[in-house]
């Protein structure tokens, strides 16, 4: 059997301890061809599997997993309005260019690009192919439909770059809050700066406590007073004066943050948090809160405003002077310098200045914004600085510092802390505020009181909306302009707050440098200007966040409480037909 | 050859198909976890797209240019409500059930109640003054706690 092969003799029989060695290399040369063998033939059963039996699979599996990616940055994340409705968010935006070398028939895709993009011309377009040059901008920031369009062409001379672009839908409706971001993406202004970390995670939206429709209506009606008064400017706020939330605050003149190369400094302005003005007569809210609070000076206290004040080179008269001592509801209602002045002169120069402080005048208003003004205030402070301040001039703050104060005055006494983002209690919602005490429970009825006084029958009579009982005060200030006041540029404001029995909120206008018109007698004070648009605002504002009116109450009501105060309310005459204040 | 040799050679050649089997599916999965993710934000994209066309068209400056060409409404005012007490008195036909004085006492809505109102100092001072003359329902736990859910609700906040 072994001799009739050829391969018999490899079938040498050796012996001994050779022979061992040579069994040991078959065997292993047997393994090595049972793996090669085994190797191939699982390739070939997967080269079957994969050619014949799954060729219709999944593209995905042949493109190859280097060219899949999901995205490595996340898009700058959004801003949201209280009721979540968008105020800001970033869009991946495609830019086209062409590589005209590769375009073999620039009239046929200049025909095509100029119907999918309606900015550009054919002639243009026609242009830029025909250049001959490697790389020309087409469009910048096309939108997804036109990029698709694009893309459907199948043209390979056409070529798109991605770039995230920041998007506001609402241009300029909150422009001063939202505020802008840099080329980069990084923001520069407003929230967007402030909440520029959590922005860049793109996790979760910042909401914030601004109401858009309140917003919108704010924002119409303070840019009506503008355009109607020719004024320069003009900003306004509406504040819950219980938790310090923000509803809605404007600054005008404002800018599409869409398009923030073309907005001058001017309208980048906020003017609501970082402009500050010395705010005039709505600052005797707080020196009469600081006299009533002290304890020394009640309703019935009397002040004799008979004559002007003289001290130094100043000279303190009154604009509708009464020329006879007045109570402090009479003072207040009818704004008289001369009468604030010598009450808050009865309370020494630190009651007034501490009391200032203590309103969060002497610091900046805490804000979710970067944009905080500080208040300019006399120092030292020498006498005539509390007979001055205490009508509001020598004192600058900015509108966010006077609403602030004021909320505290009306809510019962308490301190709010000014918000956009709202507070983490904002699930725990309770209407009594929290924060530090300022004046008591008592002086802040008081000062509800004297407010309600000044729209019922004084200067902010055009602030009245029937059924929502408003309360506020005008102010009218000179503004000081290179080292003295000028008459004719003013700074006219109404603060008003509603229901005022039960404050919900408090709504500012100011209008700066208004000109009085046919309709208002040449006038141009807040109680003209700014007090109508404070109005229009609560009217629309009550029903809209289902304020249950109060049409009982009347004027009769507060006179008659009032009354005994007030000598000419006693008389029978009307205080209604002051019509301007100082 | 032994025979344990040869198991042990076809135990390491089954591990060796094996793990080549189980790091191909890894690779497969990931493939496919890619493109998902890929889909996934490009699902995520275009609602953002879709997001923002919406804001653009909610615009508050259009919402009322369109309302006022379209709608026949307005936005209501304060004069426009009304109280239960205010409503016309019932036909006497009808029997008035027993439930509706307590409702007509509880559904006056006073939010006074709620925030921090001290009573009018000027009463105190004035001790001839006539009393204000807004009658507040008694404020018990319970409507204290309805009264602040329906403000809760009236400022849209969840």
């Amino acid at each position: 059997m072994m001799a009739d092969n050829s391969f018999q003799q490899k079938k040498i029989t050796i012996s001994g301890s050779r022979s061992h060695t040579l069994d040991q290399a078959r065997a292993r040369l047997v393994l090595f061809a049972m793996v090669l063998m085994m190797g191939y033939l699982a390739i070939g059963l997967r080269m079957v599997d994969l050619t014949l039996l799954r060729h219709a699979g999944n593209k995905a599996e042949t493109a190859g997993s280097e060219d899949i990616k999901p995205l490595d940055r996340p898009l700058r994340g959004t801003i949201i309005d209280r009721n979540g409705r968008l105020m800001a968010t970033s869009l991946k935006m495609a830019s086209v260019y062409a590589d005209a070398t590769l375009v073999d028939a620039p009239e046929k895709l200049a025909k095509s690009l100029a119907d999918i993009l309606p900015e550009q011309n054919y002639a243009g377009l026609l242009g830029k192919l025909s250049s001959g040059k490697r790389f020309i901008w087409i469009q910048r920031d096309v939108t997804p439909k036109q990029e698709y369009a694009i893309n459907a062409l199948g043209n390979p001379a056409l070529g798109f770059q991605e770039e995230d672009r920041r998007i506001y839908p609402n241009a300029n409706l909150a422009a001063h809050i939202i505020g802008y971001t840099d080329v980069d993406g990084t923001g520069i202004a407003g929230i967007e700066k402030s909440f520029n970390k959590q922005l860049a995670e793109g996790e979760k939206p910042v909401q914030l406590t601004i109401d858009l429709r309140i917003q919108h209506i704010l924002h119409r009606e303070l840019d009506k007073a503008v355009k109607k008064f020719h004024a320069k400017g003009g900003s306004g706020m509406v504040m819950d004066v219980n938790t310090g939330e923000i509803i809605a605050m404007v600054s005008l003149p404002d800018f599409d943050p869409n398009h923030v190369g073309d907005a001058t400094d001017l309208q980048k302005f906020n003017s609501a948090t970082l402009g500050v003005f010395e705010m005039g007569s709505t600052f005797k809210l707080f020196s009469t809160a600081a006299a009533l609070d002290s304890g020394k000076v009640h309703f019935s206290t009397i002040f004799d405003a008979t004559n002007p004040i003289k001290i130094g080179r100043f000279t303190i008269s009154d604009f509708h002077a009464k020329r006879r001592p007045l109570t402090v509801p009479e003072i207040f209602i009818y704004s008289s310098n001369v009468g604030t002045a010598k009450m808050a002169a009865s309370l020494g120069n630190n009651g007034l200045r501490n009391f200032y402080k203590t309103m969060g005048f002497m610091e900046q208003a805490p804000v979710e914004l970067p944009e905080r003004g500080f208040p300019l205030y006399p120092s030292p402070w020498r006498d005539v600085s509390t007979l001055t301040t205490s009508f509001g001039h020598g004192i600058a703050v900015s509108p966010l510092h006077l609403m602030r104060a004021a909320s505290a005055l009306v809510n019962g006494g308490i301190m709010p802390r000014p918000t956009l983002i709202g507070t983490e209690k904002k699930n725990n919602l309770s209407l009594i505020p929290d924060g530090v005490r300022v004046v008591s429970a008592q002086t802040s009825d008081q000062m509800r009181q004297l407010l309600e006084l000044v729209v019922v029958d004084g200067t902010g009579s055009n602030a009245w909306v029937q059924g929502y009982d408003v309360g506020g005060k005008t102010g009218t200030a000179e503004k000081n302009q290179n080292g003295s006041y000028e008459h004719k540029a003013l700074l006219s404001s109404f603060l008003g707050v509603f229901p005022i029995q039960s404050p919900r909120y408090a709504v500012l206008a100011i209008v700066d440098e208004p000109q009085g018109t046919e309709d208002t007698h040449g006038y141009a004070t807040g109680g003209w200007t700014a007090a109508p648009a404070v109005a229009s605002v609560i009217e629309q504002m009550g029903p809209l966040y289902q304020i249950p009116p109060d049409l009982e109450r009347g004027r009769k009501d507060i006179e008659r409480e009032m009354g005994v105060y007030m000598k000419e309310l006693k008389e029978g005459s009307s205080l209604a037909a002051l019509g301007t204040d100082h | 050859m032994r025979k344990s040799t040869l198991l042990w050679l076809f135990f390491a050649t089954l591990c060796g198909i094996t793990l080549f089997h189980t790091s191909q599916k890894v690779h497969d999965e990931r493939v496919k976890l890619a493109a998902l993710d890929v889909s996934i934000s490009k699902e995520e994209e275009s609602i953002r797209v879709l997001h923002t066309e919406w804001g653009y068209l909610n615009q508050p400056v259009r919402l009322e240019k369109l309302a006022k060409a379209y709608l026949k409404l307005a936005p209501m005012k304060g004069s426009q409500f009304a109280r239960v007490e205010d409503l016309p008195p019932r036909p006497a036909t009808v029997q008035v059930p027993e439930a509706a004085a307590e409702t007509q006492e509880t559904a006056k809505p006073d939010i006074a109640a709620v925030t921090v109102a001290p009573p009018p100092i000027i009463k105190i001072l004035k001790p001839e003054a006539p009393a204000v003359i807004r009658p507040t329902p008694p404020i018990t736990a319970a409507t204290n706690s309805r009264r602040l859910g329906d403000v809760i609700k009236s400022l849209g906040v969840e």
